[in-house]
């Protein structure tokens, strides 16, 4: 399969009096045209600033420093406010994390659905409307009529999110990217739009980057999946492996901090510590202080990139054995 | 809708009531007397007892407010001591001058502050945004009828650009002429409105609506103009409706200055001559005219703001 998005040690960084604060560092992976592709991590450890940075959409002050980011062949980090307007929608779409802010209020919800279209290239209002009520079929918004002439806040929190999926949709993009899209919403509407997703992702041929905390989302959407720490990339794996074989401690703390079971009794694991304020990281591994397997050598430098043999690798100069099923059960 | 508009204009009641009380006791503590105004200081005392009982001035405060408030009830006003006609057609007349001076001011607060707004919105922390916050401070603590005279004396006395004063003939002398008292009047809202926009559209320039809208491929025109600018326009012009109903007391003194044949002339002038009724009607309009901005404001709230329609209406 071709490369469809290729992210080369993507660096960001926040201008914070004299200096620059890197928020992201050293960055890479690349996505595969229809392939889905899972980023995880806790709150602050620089994911959704990550792929904000792909379609160039970062927060305040925050700038790429370094690295590029290839899609269709163009790299983004360079490109023209022009150039990415074009590719914003029509190549890449993008849903974001809560469905209450992400619409505007005085706007109908058709209109913004629709609105996208017109600036990439569909002159005619009727076909405008005509693929923005197939759009909202697709997501699966009831009475697409109605909807379309309401305003957001006379719908539910699942329906804006879905209307939201519709605005990124719309344009048929070759590349979705979603901003924790299920973590304003209540559990149940949770699993339905992570059903669509995946389900628009097969039926339209996109790829699609899912950013969240959950690993339990990744193990039902993506096929291959990254773990950030502290702005970098400390893991990456076909899905199975990340279950089955993980490398990285960190990556093993994450996955005995899910809850598990239904019963009472089973006690929660959460990781100990805080992550590192990204001002000031600590000179080696920046997981070092929180990890179980740390000895000496961690704290003095930053471990490298160990490639793995099935795909993806992992950055730990003392990872879990590849065969330790046992560490987290 | 319907009965939104009429409960709120069956509120206005009360609020005309009140004004009615206040101005009939404020208008008699005001030194002086109404026939000795009519008749001149060389009136003999017994000239100016009969003035006085006609007038019906002999009787006690609480019936001369009683009668005053039944006649009201039947529609008439009162008859101006001064100009010897109906109170009503008079302020009737003296009217239209000052709501146009309202709107033309309203209009041209906006056409200051919006661009105003956007630019100190979008430059916020650089240049342009100190520039327009320290003119805004000066324009919001210059007194009008300073700033009235320094245009005068800029924009009609040195360069010849607009008459000194006047109102006009047709309604194209009308709005020349009414341009440096409208400017005046702008000068002490436009700052207001411009402070808000720019707080408003700051904010809404970082919702998550905005990303949205960029992530849609929109050029930033459109995300400005079309997103940010819709929403942060609201707040704007609540402040703008505020103000408007607090400029209705600016005109007074601006239509003093630029000689603008308006209600605010007419109430300087029959303070002076003590008339009473025209006092009390060129008030109570003003009041009026108060309580209808401040619902005109609501109702475009209600128009232009989807979450508000629906729980006014509903």
């Amino acid at each position: 399969m071709v490369d469809l998005l290729d992210v080369d040690h993507l660096g960001i960084g926040i201008a914070r009096g004299d200096s620059t604060v890197s928020l992201v560092e050293d960055v890479s992976f690349t996505i595969r045209a229809g392939e889905s592709y899972g980023i995880v991590g806790e709150s602050g450890c620089g994911k959704s600033t990550t792929i904000r940075a792909i379609i160039r959409l970062l927060t305040g002050k925050a700038r790429i420093t370094q690295g590029s980011v290839r899609f269709d062949g163009v790299d983004l980090a360079q490109a023209k406010e022009s150039a990415l307007q074009s590719v914003r929608g029509a190549g890449i779409g993008m849903v974001f994390q809560d469905p209450l802010t992400a619409l505007n209020p005085v706007i109908t919800v058709g209109q913004q659905i629709a609105e996208g279209l017109r600036y990439h290239g569909v002159r005619s209002a009727p076909e405008r409307r005509a693929r923005m009520l197939e759009a909202m079929r697709l997501v699966g918004l009831p009475d697409p009529a109605r909807i379309a002439a309401s305003y957001p806040h006379e719908l539910s929190g699942g329906q804006r999110q879905r209307a939201a999926i519709a605005i990124a949709l719309i344009a048929s993009p070759r590349l979705l990217l979603a901003d924790e899209p299920t973590t304003a919403l209540d559990v149940t509407i949770q699993a339905q739009i992570l059903r669509l997703l995946t389900d628009l992702r097969s039926r339209l041929g996109m790829a699609l980057v899912l950013v969240t905390h959950d690993l339990g989302v990744v193990a039902q959407t993506c096929d291959r999946v990254a773990v950030m720490y502290s702005g970098r990339i400390v893991e990456e794996a076909p899905i199975r492996r990340i279950f089955e074989a993980p490398r990285h401690p960190y990556t093993v703390a994450l996955l005995n901090s899910i809850p598990r079971g239904t019963r009472a009794g089973h006690p929660l694991h959460p990781i100990a510590g805080m992550p590192p304020d990204p001002a000031q990281r600590p000179p080696g591994c920046s997981f070092a202080p929180r990890c179980p397997n740390r000895q000496e050598d961690c704290e003095v430098s930053a471990p490298g990139w160990t490639q793995d043999a099935g795909g993806g690798g992992f950055a730990c100069f003392h990872p879990a054995l590849a065969t330790a099923e046992a560490t987290h059960g | 809708m319907l009965t939104y508009i009429l409960r709120r204009l069956l509120l206005m009641i009360p609020v005309a009531l009140g004004i009615t009380l206040a101005v009939f006791l404020l208008v008699r503590l005001i030194p002086g007397d109404p026939a000795r105004a009519i008749l001149g200081i060389h009136a003999t005392p017994a000239l100016m007892a009969a003035v006085r009982a006609r007038l019906g001035l002999d009787r006690s405060i609480g019936v001369q407010y009683l009668l005053y408030l039944k006649s009201l009830v039947q529609g008439d006003f009162g008859i101006s001591y001064y100009y010897g006609q109906p109170v009503a057609r008079l302020v009737l007349n003296r009217m239209v001058p000052t709501l146009v001076l309202l709107l033309y001011s309203t209009v041209i607060s906006l056409v200051i502050a919006v661009p105003a707004g956007i630019l100190a919105a979008t430059q916020q922390g650089r240049g342009a945004d100190h520039v327009l916050r320290v003119v805004a401070t000066a324009g919001l603590g210059l007194p009008s009828y300073w700033t009235g005279f320094i245009l005068i004396l800029l924009l009609a006395v040195t360069f010849h650009l607009f008459p000194i004063a006047g109102y006009g003939n047709t309604w194209g002398a009308r709005l020349y002429n009414l341009f440096l008292p409208s400017l005046t009047c702008a000068l002490n809202v436009a700052p207001l409105v411009m402070r808000a926009l720019r707080t408003s559209l700051g904010e809404a320039l970082g919702a998550g609506f905005i990303d949205t809208a960029r992530a849609k491929g929109l050029p930033g025109r459109v995300v400005l103009l079309s997103h940010a600018l819709r929403v942060a326009i609201l707040p704007a012009l609540n402040v703008l409706g505020l103000n408007i109903g607090f400029l209705v007391g600016n005109t007074v003194l601006v239509e003093n200055v630029f000689a603008v044949p308006g209600l605010g002339q007419l109430m300087i002038s029959s303070i002076g001559t003590r008339d009473y009724p025209t006092i009390q009607m060129v008030t109570l309009m003003f009041g009026i005219i108060v309580v209808l901005i401040y619902l005109i404001t609501d109702l475009g709230q209600i128009m232009l703001d989807p979450r508000v329609r629906r729980s006014e209406i509903g």
